[in-house]
This record gives C-alpha cells, sequence and structure tokens, in this order.
C-alpha cells in the first residue's frame, strides 16, 4: 500500500529541517539574550565616550569650574565593575585635584576618600598618602596644560 | 552497510549546520537590531562621530550639530560647547576651534595649545 505524502522521505526530511530551525532561533535568541549585557555595555560606552573625553579635554585645559561640571556629568562605566570602580576613582582624583586635595595637609579630603573607596573594590592597598601621590601625578597634566 | 552510514552522517551534519547557523543569525538578527535601535539615540549618534567611522558610515548619520542640539539640554552648557571644540579639533579646523575655545573662556587658546588638545584627544 502506498504511504501518504507526508510520510514521504522528502517530507520527514523538511519537517526535521524545519524543527532544527526553529530550535536553532530559540537557542540563539537565548543566547542572545544571556550576552545582551556586553552588547548594551557596547552601546553605552558608545554613548559615554564624547562626555568622557569633553571631561577629560575641560580638566586638562580648561577651567576648575567648567571642569568640575563636567566631570560630574560623565556617566558611569556600565561594562565591568572593576573598570567602572577605576573609571570611578580617576574622576574622583580629578575632582581632588580641582579642589586642591592633593596637597599635602589639605583636610577634608572627600574626594580623595571617595577614590579611596572606589579603589577599593578593585585593589587591595588604597592607602589616602597613596592616592594623595597619584592625584598630584595627574595634577602636573593640568599644570603643564598652558 | 557502508551507504547507510554515509547517509546517516550526512543526516547528522545537515541538521547540525541549519542549527547553528540559524543560531548565528539569530544572535546576529538580535544584535543588530539592539544597535539599531540604540542609533535613535542622539546621543549615541553623538558618540558614533568620534569613533573611527568609514566616510560612508559617517554620511549614514544626521549632522553632527544636529544631533549636538538635539541634546544640547540633556548635556549643558559647558559640556556642549567642549563636545563643539572636539569636534573641530577632530576634524582639524583649528580656526574654529579657537573660536570654540575662546567662547569657552578657556585661558589660552592659540594655535600651540590647540595643537596640544588636539594630542591629548587622540
Amino acid at each position: 500500500m502506498k504511504g501518504r505524502w507526508w510520510q514521504s522521505r522528502p517530507a520527514l526530511l523538511a519537517a526535521s529541517h524545519a524543527l532544527v530551525v526553529l530550535l536553532g532561533w530559540t537557542a540563539g535568541s537565548a543566547y542572545f539574550g544571556i550576552t545582551r549585557g556586553s552588547v548594551q555595555a557596547a552601546i553605552d560606552s558608545i554613548a559615554r565616550r564624547p562626555r568622557a573625553n569633553a571631561a577629560y579635554l575641560a580638566f586638562r585645559f580648561g577651567s576648575a569650574d567648567q571642569a568640575r561640571i563636567l566631570l560630574r556629568h560623565v556617566p558611569p562605566v556600565t561594562s565591568d565593575n572593576a573598570v567602572a570602580s577605576a573609571d570611578l576613582m580617576l574622576t574622583e582624583l580629578r575632582l581632588a585635584v580641582l579642589d586642591g586635595e592633593h596637597v599635602e595637609g589639605t583636610n577634608p579630603t572627600p574626594h580623595l576618600t571617595a577614590a579611596a573607596n572606589a579603589c577599593t573594590r578593585f585593589q587591595s592597598s588604597c592607602e589616602l598618602t597613596q592616592l594623595r601621590v597619584m592625584a598630584t601625578k595627574i595634577a602636573t597634566q593640568r599644570a603643564h596644560s598652558p | 552497510m557502508a551507504k547507510r552510514a554515509v547517509k546517516v552522517v550526512g543526516l547528522v551534519l545537515s541538521h547540525l549546520s541549519a542549527f547553528v547557523l540559524t543560531a548565528a543569525w539569530a544572535i546576529g538578527h538580535n544584535s543588530r537590531g539592539a544597535f539599531q535601535a540604540a542609533s535613535k539615540d542622539p546621543l549615541y549618534r553623538l558618540g558614533l562621530h568620534f569613533n573611527a567611522l568609514t566616510p560612508d558610515t559617517a554620511a549614514a548619520l544626521p549632522p553632527f550639530e544636529q544631533d549636538l542640539q538635539a541634546v544640547a539640554g540633556t548635556l549643558g552648557a559647558p559640556t556642549t560647547e567642549v563636545v563643539r571644540l572636539m569636534r573641530h579639533l577632530r576634524d582639524g579646523e583649528l580656526a574654529r576651534a579657537g573660536e570654540a575655545c575662546a567662547a569657552l573662556a578657556w585661558s589660552r587658546c592659540d594655535s600651540a595649545t590647540l595643537v596640544d588638545m588636539q594630542k591629548a584627544l587622540e
């Protein structure tokens, strides 16, 4: 007896391939869902770049008041906790320089303290004296700027 | 027997390749969708202007000044002006960069300083 058409070999092959394609699409979409964070981080990094560069330029060459405004408006890094903490530390060190906190004997030092807090999230040794040395080095960038 | 084995291997390979190709397509399709959705945001497009773009890609974007005006309210006055200055520096328009620098009332806006600014942004 002759079988029905959907029981034929080509029909079964087409059906099994369609099922595999469906599974592949689902698996690919699920994988994208898991890794979506890295795509979003790339997008955020591109959107953040003009503000981050503008803040750096203002710190190097601009007035202290403008540099403070720009540094405070740079959105945080979203890609990775260690990178985000390092970036926050650098921003706080620059703000510390603008407020003269890198000068020995200055008190209080809110930005240096904030930098130390950010530092402890990715590094074990984060003494205020160490951070003051780093801030002094960063200050030379600004001091050497015309 | 050997003929049957070849058939089975062929079936496995064709199903496996269909699965892998479709999964890769789904990942690419979704990633592309995410970047296309982001490109509706003028802040993201401003960022694209400052990334290494091919002339074709840059031409596909709306004008820089249009996007800068669109986000001026969000960025605030000094940031908008500094971003404009950065754009002139990147494009090598030192005369315009000098004007933007002067508009910011920065202490030094001479050619040598503007070149230093260009280097700082590299």
